[in-house]
C-alpha cells in the first residue's frame, strides 16, 4: 500500500539578520539540503517550500505570490522568519516588496499560520540585530507579536546559527504531526529535545573543569572557563552533537562557547574572551531557573 | 520611456530593489537599492575589541570567515603585533579563506546565478517555477547540470566542514580571534582538511569549470555585455602566505595598475538614506545618522569611490589586477581556461565573464587551500596571546569572495571608539555619489536589452553576475575618510 505523503508548506522570511540561519540549515547531511529542496525529507514527509528568496527560481511579484495567498489565509502553512523585527522608523523603508513593510507582512503572516518557527538567536529574542544600541529597534518574533496583540503559537529555534539537525528535526517533527507545542518546549519555547541539557554538562574538557585544569591562553588544553567560555551557562547539544556533519564543533578547536543558543546573546553574557563574573556556577541544569527566580 | 522596478531581486542575499528605466527596448537608467538597515558598526562601538570577529562575523551568513579574518587582521595591526602571529595561524587562516571564496562561488553558480541558465528539476515547479528563459543547454547538458546541482551543494557542505574542523562550526567560527586561531593542529586535523580539499578540487576540475565555459560557449553575447567600464580594486589576501593568488591594487580602465592608497578611497552618502551635514565626504570625522525620509535617497548602501571612481570588485576585478600584478605563473593557468570559454581578458569585463572569472577564482583558490594545509607544521602553535592595546588604530584588507573588504578599528581605552567596515557589496551595488555617478551594477545594466512583454532576463542576469550580498553591504554609518583624522 503507497504511504500517505505528509507534506508542509512553508513560507520562510527574512527580516533584518544575515542569512545565516538558511546557510546551517542547508548544511544538514541528513537530510542533505538537495533531498530538502527536490524530494522527501523523509520517506512520506515532504517540507514544501514555497518562498524563500535566496533560492527561488522567480523574482518580484511573482516571487510574492505565495506570500500574498498565505497572508489572505488561503492555505495552512508554516511561518518561518530568519532574522529579527524592525520596529524603528527606518524599518518602514524596506521590506521584501508588494508595498508592504516587514512588521506588516510579519503580523498579517502570522494571523494566518498554522505556527511560526523564530529561527535563529535573531528571530528568537532579538539577537545580534538587537544587540546595544539596538540600531533597527528589533525585537525577537514572539515579542513583537505580543505587542501587536498576537497570541501566536511559536517554536523559538535559536543559535547563531542554529544547528541544521536542530532545524530539519522540528520542521520534519512538525510535518509528521509529532510535534506538540504544549509539551515539547521549554521556557524560552525551545524544543526541549535539543535545547534540553548545557554545554557544560557534556562538555570533553568537563574533566579538567573538575579538577580546576584552566586553559589560561588560546591553544592550551584545559577548560576555557577562564577564556571567557559561555558553556556552563548555555543550552544547547554541541558537545554531543558537534556541527558541519559532526565533524568538530567550538570548543573542539579550542575556541571558547559564545553562548549564541541564550536569549541573553550577545550582551548580557559578558565579553566573549571574558570569564563569567555574576555567578556562583549552576548546579547543572539549575542557573537558569535560578536567574529566573532572581528576576533577571 | 517606462520605468520597471524588480523587488524583490532573489536569488541574492538580503533584500535588493532595482529599478529600470527603459526607452526603446533598452535599459537608459538604473538604481538599485539596498533596503534593510541593521547597524553592525554602531553595535560595535564601546565593546571589547576582541569581540570584533565575533561580532562582525554576524555581518554575514554567507561569508563570515571573511569579515572573522578582516577583523583580526584590524586589530593585530592596532596591537602592532600582525609579524607575531605564528605561521600556522596565518596558513589556516589562508586555507580557510581559500575554501570558504571556492565553495561561496560553487553555490554561485549552480544555486543562485545559475537558475538564470538552467533548472535544478526536469519540471518548473514550486520554488524552481517558472521555466527558464531563453534556455539553450540541450536536454543532455541540463541532466548533467541537475547532477552537478546536487553534488555541488554537497561540495560547498565539505567545504563548510574544512573550515568548522580548523576553526569550529560554520557559520559564525568562534576560532578566528585576534592572535591566531586556537586549534593546535595535528596530522590528522591536516589529513581531515586535505581529504576534502582534494574532493572540491576534483569537482571544481571536472564540473565546474567546464559547465561555466559550457555557458559562455552557448550564451556569447554575455561576453559582450554587462560591462560596468572597468575601473577594478582588489587588496590581496591579508594573510601573510607567499602563495595567494590575490593580488592589490587600482586598475582604471584606462591605464595601468596603481598600488593600493588607502587614502583614495572616500564614502559618499548623498544618495544614501543617512543625514549628512556641512563636514561630509571630506577629511574632518562626523557621525551619520539613518534617516527615514530623504528625497534624493534610494538606498541603505553608501557611495564607496577609489579617487572618485566606481570601482568593481569581485573575482572579475582580482583577475584583472592579477594579470597585471601576478607572476608569469597565474597567468598561464588563466588564459588556458580563457580560451577554453571562448574568451580573452579583453572581453571579460561582461555579464559572463563574471560568472566564468569566479570559476577561475574557485579553481586557484582551492589549489592554494591545498598548498595552505600541505604547509601547516604538526604540532606547531597557530595563535600567540593577543594584548588589547589601551589606545590604537589598525586597518585589515583581505579579498571575500565578493572582493575587496576593509575593516577598520580605533581603539581608545581599550575600548572600541569606532569600527568601519567596506564590504564588496557596497562597492558593486552602490547608488550615485554626490557628482552623479552610477555604482558598477548600475552602469552594468545600462544598455541591456529589455523586451516589449517586460522579459528581464539580461538585467537579471546581470544583477545576479555580481553575487551582491545586502546583508554585507548594508551596515553603517560612520563617515569619515579612511586613515584620515580620528576623535
Amino acid at each position: 500500500m503507497p504511504e500517505l505523503t505528509r507534506s508542509i508548506k512553508i513560507v520562510w522570511l527574512h527580516a533584518v539578520g544575515c542569512t545565516g540561519c538558511s546557510i546551517s540549515t542547508f548544511n544538514s547531511t541528513y537530510p542533505h539540503a538537495p533531498q530538502i529542496l527536490l524530494e522527501e525529507i523523509l520517506p512520506g514527509i515532504r517540507v514544501e517550500i514555497l518562498f524563500h528568496s535566496t533560492l527561488m527560481k522567480a523574482h518580484g511579484s511573482r516571487a510574492l505570490k505565495p506570500v500574498r495567498e498565505a497572508a489572505a489565509g488561503r492555505f495552512p502553512f508554516l511561518l518561518v522568519v530568519e532574522g529579527a523585527i524592525p520596529v524603528g522608523p527606518q524599518s518602514y523603508l524596506g521590506g521584501i516588496g508588494g508595498g508592504k513593510d516587514l512588521p506588516s507582512l510579519v503580523e498579517d503572516l502570522a494571523r494566518h499560520c498554522t505556527a511560526t518557527v523564530a529561527l535563529g538567536t535573531c528571530a528568537a529574542y532579538g539577537g545580534l540585530a538587537a544587540a546595544r544600541p539596538n540600531p533597527g529597534q528589533c525585537r525577537g518574533v514572539w515579542d513583537f507579536l505580543e505587542s501587536r496583540g498576537l497570541e501566536a503559537a511559536v517554536i523559538n529555534l535559536p543559535g547563531c546559527p542554529p544547528h541544521p539537525d536542530w532545524v530539519i528535526g522540528t520542521l520534519a517533527a512538525v510535518a509528521a504531526g509529532r510535534f506538540d507545542v504544549t509539551r515539547d518546549l521549554d521556557d524560552e519555547l525551545r524544543p526541549v529535545m535539543y535545547y534540553g541539557t548545557l554545554v557544560h554538562q557534556w562538555c570533553p574538557r568537563r574533566a579538567s573543569f573538575d579538577e580546576g585544569k584552566f586553559a589560561k591562553k588560546l591553544g592550551d588544553p584545559g577548560c576555557l572557563y577562564e577564556l571567557g567560555c559561555k558553556g556552563s551557562i548555555t543550552y544547547g547539544d554541541c558537545p554531543q552533537r558537534h556541527w558541519n556533519n559532526r565533524v568538530s564543533w567550538c570548543i573542539g578547536v579550542g575556541a571558547p562557547c559564545s553562548g549564541c543558543t541564550q536569549p541573553e546573546f550577545p550582551d548580557w553574557l559578558g565579553g566573549f574572551q571574558e570569564k563569567i563574573t555574576d555567578v556562583q556556577l549552576p548546579t547543572i541544569g539549575e542557573y537558569w531557573q535560578q536567574r529566573r527566580e532572581r528576576g533577571r | 520611456m517606462r520605468r520597471i522596478s524588480i523587488e524583490p531581486v532573489t536569488r541574492v542575499e538580503g533584500h535588493l530593489k532595482v529599478e529600470v528605466e527603459v526607452s526603446d527596448g533598452r535599459v537608459v537608467r538604473a538604481e538599485s537599492s539596498g533596503l534593510l538597515f541593521r547597524g553592525v558598526e554602531l553595535v560595535l562601538r564601546g565593546r571589547d575589541p576582541r569581540d570584533a570577529p565575533v561580532i562582525t562575523q554576524r555581518v554575514c551568513g554567507v561569508c563570515p570567515q571573511s569579515h572573522g579574518i578582516a577583523a583580526c587582521l584590524a586589530l593585530e595591526a592596532a596591537a602592532g603585533m600582525r609579524e607575531a602571529v605564528p605561521r600556522n595561524g596565518e596558513l589556516i587562516r589562508g586555507m580557510v579563506m581559500a575554501v570558504q571564496h571556492a565553495a561561496d562561488h560553487i553555490l554561485h553558480f549552480y544555486v543562485l546565478g545559475g537558475l538564470d541558465y538552467f533548472s535544478p528539476v526536469p519540471h518548473a515547479v514550486g520554488l524552481f517555477g517558472p521555466t527558464t528563459e531563453d534556455r539553450r543547454l540541450v536536454d543532455q547538458e541540463l541532466d548533467r547540470m541537475r547532477r552537478h546541482y546536487v553534488e555541488a551543494l554537497e561540495t560547498w557542505r565539505l567545504g563548510q566542514e574544512v573550515i568548522s574542523l580548523a576553526v569550529g562550526r560554520s557559520p559564525h567560527s568562534t576560532g578566528l580571534l585576534p592572535g591566531g586561531v586556537p586549534l593546535v593542529p595535528r596530522e590528522d586535523d591536516i589529513l581531515a582538511w586535505r581529504f576534502r580539499i582534494a574532493r572540491m578540487r576534483d569537482f571544481i576540475q571536472r564540473c565546474y569549470l567546464p559547465d561555466a565555459q559550457l555557458l559562455c560557449r552557448r550564451y556569447p553575447e554575455y561576453l559582450q555585455m554587462g560591462s560596468a567600464h572597468g575601473d577594478f580594486l582588489a587588496y590581496g589576501a591579508g594573510v601573510i602566505c607567499d602563495s595567494a593568488p590575490l593580488y592589490a591594487g587600482f586598475l582604471p580602465s584606462e591605464g595601468e595598475l596603481h598600488p593600493l592608497a588607502l587614502e583614495r578611497i572616500s564614502e559618499g552618502v548623498s544618495r544614501s538614506w543617512y543625514r549628512e551635514t556641512e563636514e561630509d565626504g571630506e577629511a574632518v570625522p562626523s557621525r551619520l545618522e539613518p534617516m527615514e525620509s530623504k528625497a534624493e535617497g534610494y538606498s541603505w548602501i553608501k557611495a564607496p569611490r577609489y579617487q572618485g571612481r566606481a570601482a568593481e570588485v569581485g573575482p572579475l576585478a582580482q583577475l584583472f589586477v592579477g594579470s597585471q600584478a601576478g607572476q608569469e605563473e597565474f597567468w598561464s593557468q588563466v588564459a588556458d581556461l580563457l580560451a577554453g570559454a571562448g574568451a580573452d581578458l579583453e572581453g571579460l569585463s561582461s555579464t559572463m565573464g563574471r560568472n566564468l572569472a569566479r570559476a577561475i577564482m574557485a579553481w586557484l583558490m582551492i589549489q592554494w587551500a591545498m598548498q595552505c594545509a600541505d604547509s601547516v607544521a604538526p604540532g606547531e602553535p597557530a595563535s600567540v596571546a593577543f594584548e588589547v592595546p589601551r589606545e590604537g588604530e589598525g586597518i585589515g584588507l583581505t579579498e571575500a569572495p565578493r572582493g575587496a573588504l576593509l575593516h577598520w578599528v580605533v581603539i581608545r581605552n581599550a575600548k572600541i571608539a569606532s569600527y568601519r567596515i567596506i564590504s564588496p557589496t557596497t562597492w558593486n551595488a552602490s547608488p550615485r555619489d554626490h557628482a552623479g555617478l552610477p555604482g558598477p551594477m548600475e552602469r552594468a545594466v545600462v544598455g541591456l536589452p529589455v523586451a516589449d512583454d517586460e522579459d528581464l532576463t539580461a538585467v537579471l542576469r546581470t544583477v545576479r553576475s555580481f553575487d551582491p550580498c545586502l546583508a554585507c553591504a548594508v551596515h553603517l554609518v560612520e563617515l569619515k575618510k579612511v586613515g584620515g583624522e580620528t576623535r
